[in-house]
């Protein structure tokens, strides 16, 4: 008797199951993120740019300044939770001699300079930002890593909080064979 | 000491939205009346308790309280007061703790009409809305609480609002927008409460209806709103960008101008009960899910906020719960509503079909559009951005096809229309028609495309069809007097009306829009359709918290001063960024648009004039909407007689 009106007409479970099937979709994308985000960027070459230094805002960073040497880029903000969370993995990417450069997505420059004295510093320059360079960059949301070369162009750009595995596999190669290169064209 | 109150009486509030949800259905079940009426003064409290926490964090803005993160994040002691107020609600948390606040004062909204609603009815309609309180106050509490301290270090100054945010229609944008968003709320929750106790549908619609056309008419004027802020404040002249934003909440638009056809349907003639039903649980899943969509930051935008994928998580789980059951709900109760009744091919039933088929339609298209560039890049098929071109080769046949199908259901009676009195009526239709069509053709001669063509027929179309319906309404109204003519049929035409205001609108500007990027020297003279303008150089100025280089141009046309504009590029102080101010001369007919360009060498400057025809008719035409159905609402309210049926007993 029951299951007589349990769903008696299937096509009203329709709505019910393409609902269902979309948020399975979105679940899907919202955790894919950050693994599927290392991608050839559409950006080939660093942009010109002149922003303020967070560390003296009377000061400004040029690209010019960047260039030279191979070097992460690193996207963040202090607000954002999951960028303070490959802090320590920075730290430890900087202890290996590597350079690393970070943009400053939005940021308050004070808060920011007060976390960096207790937690350290992996930055050589920190760049703030209001949206102008992180734009150009096509840069979705914090944080997102780029790795440059000598010349400023864009080697390879992921998308999401970098790990351990990403950057062994993906961004320590590329960044040891960019060096490589340089040196040689000197 | 303040923050923590505010923090506390979210923390009651969460209380009393769960006693909300359990109490008055147990008691309901239980038939024990002193537990169901506690929902009322549990309504009233949750109210109270969200609008001292709100109160409490626009004081902290006043006070300039930087040791809450949130006020220290987006406020600044030099920033107008009437925009730290507003900023109260300019990004995640406080928006969030205001959209939580309209939803208590929609629910207080409904507790306080609800003299013509059965008791079981309203008690559930506000338990399924405390549930959602609910929903959103955790989510407030787990992820977004605005109270947090800033401590032990509080900066000593703010971090000042987003400049392209001071601006007066971003003060009142959001909340119009938040109220017709989650307004839909409250017709959601009416659905779910006839699934759950059915009683007889034309009751029902009659109940939901003022509240569906109110969410809707703030709807429509928050959307407006944020397209006319876009105009003025981003620079380049767009009034619709396709933005996923502006989609998140153009799709609640369109299914819910379906759902309030498809009510009208169910209280005239109990028809597409299911249909409905669907329509609104879809349409304020539309709402969850474009809040899903910008909160966490799957989509970019201009809108974009802090992104968090906890939050992200939160909502999506949120958003399945509530839909999810809603949906199942329906797959198992919707089969026990539906009456199916003849009605004829020609008739405003089946008019009123093709209207909701092309909505949802629409719908799907905009839901696609949005979705696409992730659903490619899921499928590693590359970035894809899905942009203008795809919207608007899709959206422009729908729309007009739409005026057609409009204007044919006016000329339509119910159930069955004779063929020989819809001829007839043809007959006169049809002139006006074309006569109106053809003098907006003479006069856009020059621009006419195929496209420009077609929708001024079609609004020639409408416009023939309302006029006809008013005389015919006129002749049949001699004896009894006009007056007895009530206002919601004068608020059906003026929405209708609206409509078609706002698409000639469309249609024109995107047709006659002329513009000109120059660079210029002072005193030069740029001709641009019927006008001159003339730029007479750049001076320096100082605002409150900012310094700008302020333009002056002044325009003539046919040697006659019209008016002189001052076009300006601001460097705020706290801020790196620096904005466009534009500077508009606007006009019924044509609007005069200057944006301030880039400094050259020697005083040149890069300058864009434009000169854009009709656009205003876009903005006025989504007030005469929103006026519209507001019209209907009244109506019915001064008409008690509509209100007043028998209240049967359920047919189940």
């Amino acid at each position: 008797m029951m299951t007589d009106y349990f769903f008696q007409h299937k096509r009203l479970l329709l709505p019910f199951l393409i609902f269902i099937s979309l948020v399975v979709f979105l679940y899907h994308q919202l955790n894919q993120q950050p693994t599927t985000h290392l991608r050839p960027s559409q950006v080939q070459y660093l942009p010109q740019f002149e922003l303020p230094n967070t560390f003296d805002l009377q000061q400004t960073i040029t690209t010019q300044q960047i260039l030279g040497k191979t070097a992460l880029v690193h996207i963040w903000s202090h607000w954002c939770t999951e960028c303070t969370i490959t802090h320590p993995l920075l730290m430890q990417i900087k202890k290996q001699g590597y350079q690393i450069h970070g943009i400053l997505y939005r940021s308050d420059a004070h808060t920011v300079k007060n976390w960096l004295q207790i937690q350290g510093n992996p930055y050589t320059y920190l760049i703030l930002d209001n949206g102008s360079l992180t734009t150009s960059l096509g840069v979705k949301g914090t944080p997102e890593t780029f790795l440059i070369d000598a010349t400023g162009h864009i080697i390879l750009h992921y998308r999401g909080a970098l790990t351990h595995h990403i950057w062994q596999e993906h961004f320590q190669p590329m960044y040891e064979q960019a060096t490589h290169s340089t040196q040689i064209k000197k | 000491m303040i923050p923590e109150l505010g923090h506390l009486c979210l923390i009651l509030a969460l209380c009393f939205s769960a006693l909300l949800l359990v109490i008055p259905p147990l008691g309901l079940t239980l038939k024990r009346q002193a537990w169901y009426q506690f929902a009322y003064p549990l309504t009233w409290g949750l109210f109270l308790l969200i609008l001292t926490a709100f109160l409490l964090l626009t004081f902290s803005f006043i006070t300039n309280d930087f040791s809450v993160a949130y006020v220290a994040a987006h406020s600044n002691t030099q920033l107008p007061i009437w925009y730290q107020v507003s900023a109260v609600w300019s990004a995640h948390e406080g928006s969030i703790l205001m959209w939580i606040l309209i939803q208590a004062g929609w629910m207080l909204a409904v507790l306080l009409n609800a003299s013509s609603i059965p008791e079981h009815m309203l008690i559930r309609v506000l338990s399924i809305l405390g549930f959602i309180i609910f929903g959103f106050l955790l989510f407030t509490l787990a992820t977004s609480n605005p109270f947090l301290r800033y401590l032990p270090y509080p900066p000593q100054n703010g971090d000042d609002l987003i400049p392209l945010l001071q601006d007066f229609a971003l003060i009142i944008h959001p909340p119009i927008l938040y109220i017709g968003y989650v307004g839909f709320s409250v017709p959601f929750a009416f659905v779910t409460a006839l699934l759950i106790a059915p009683e007889k549908l034309s009751n029902w619609s009659r109940w939901v209806r003022p509240w569906t056309l109110i969410a809707w008419a703030f709807l429509t004027l928050g959307i407006a709103l944020g397209s006319w802020w876009a105009y003025y404040e981003l620079g380049w002249g767009g009034w619709w960008f396709w933005d996923p934003v502006e989609n998140a909440s153009f799709m609640p638009w369109l299914l819910g101008v379906a759902l309030l056809h498809a009510l009208a349907i169910a209280e005239k003639r109990e028809l597409f009960a299911q249909w409905t039903l669907f329509l609104g649980i879809s349409t304020f899943a539309l709402c969850l899910l474009g809040t899903f969509l910008v909160r966490s930051g799957l989509l970019s935008s201009v809108h974009t906020f802090a992104n968090d994928s906890e939050r992200g998580t939160y909502l999506l789980c949120f958003l399945s719960l509530v839909i999810g059951l809603a949906f199942l709900l329906y797959a198992y109760r919707a089969t026990r509503l539906s009456i199916p009744k003849p009605f004829d091919w020609l008739s405003t039933e089946m008019m009123l079909l093709i209207n909701n088929l092309l909505l949802g339609t629409a719908c799907f298209i905009v839901l696609l559009g949005t979705l696409f560039p992730l659903i490619m890049s899921s499928l590693d098929w590359g970035d894809f951005s899905v942009g203008p071109p795809y919207f608007n080769t899709l959206f422009t046949p729908l729309t007009i096809l739409t005026l057609w199908v409009l204007g044919t259901g006016l000329s339509m009676r119910w159930q069955k229309t004779a063929l020989p009195a819809l001829l007839s009526q043809w007959k006169s239709m049809i002139p006006i028609a074309t006569l109106l069509a053809a003098i907006a053709c003479i006069l856009f001669l020059d621009h006419l495309t195929p496209t420009l063509f077609l929708a001024l027929t079609g609004c020639s179309w409408v416009v023939a069809a309302t006029i006809q319906d008013i005389t015919y309404r006129f002749k049949k109204a001699d004896k009894k007097g006009l007056y007895r003519i009530r206002l919601n049929y004068w608020g059906m035409h003026c929405a209708h009306l609206g409509l078609v205001m706002a698409i000639c609108g469309a249609a024109l500007t995107t047709a006659l829009n002329q513009e000109n990027e120059v660079k210029v020297l002072p005193g030069m003279i740029t001709t641009l359709g019927d006008y001159q303008f003339r730029f007479d150089g750049v001076s320096r100025v100082k605002g409150p918290n900012y310094q700008s280089h302020q333009a002056k141009v002044t325009i003539f046309k046919n040697k006659h001063q019209v008016a002189t504009l001052y076009p300006e590029k601001r460097q705020y102080l706290t801020q790196t960024d620096i904005t466009t101010e534009i500077a508009i001369d606007p006009g019924f007919f044509r609007d005069l648009y200057i944006a301030l360009g880039e400094p050259l060498e020697d005083h040149n400057w890069t300058i864009r004039f434009q000169v854009k025809p009709f656009i205003r008719w876009i903005w006025l035409g989504a007030i005469l909407m929103a006026l519209g159905a507001l019209l209907c609402v009244w109506g019915r309210k001064r008409h008690p007689k509509i209100m007043q049926t028998k209240i049967l007993s359920p047919q189940i």
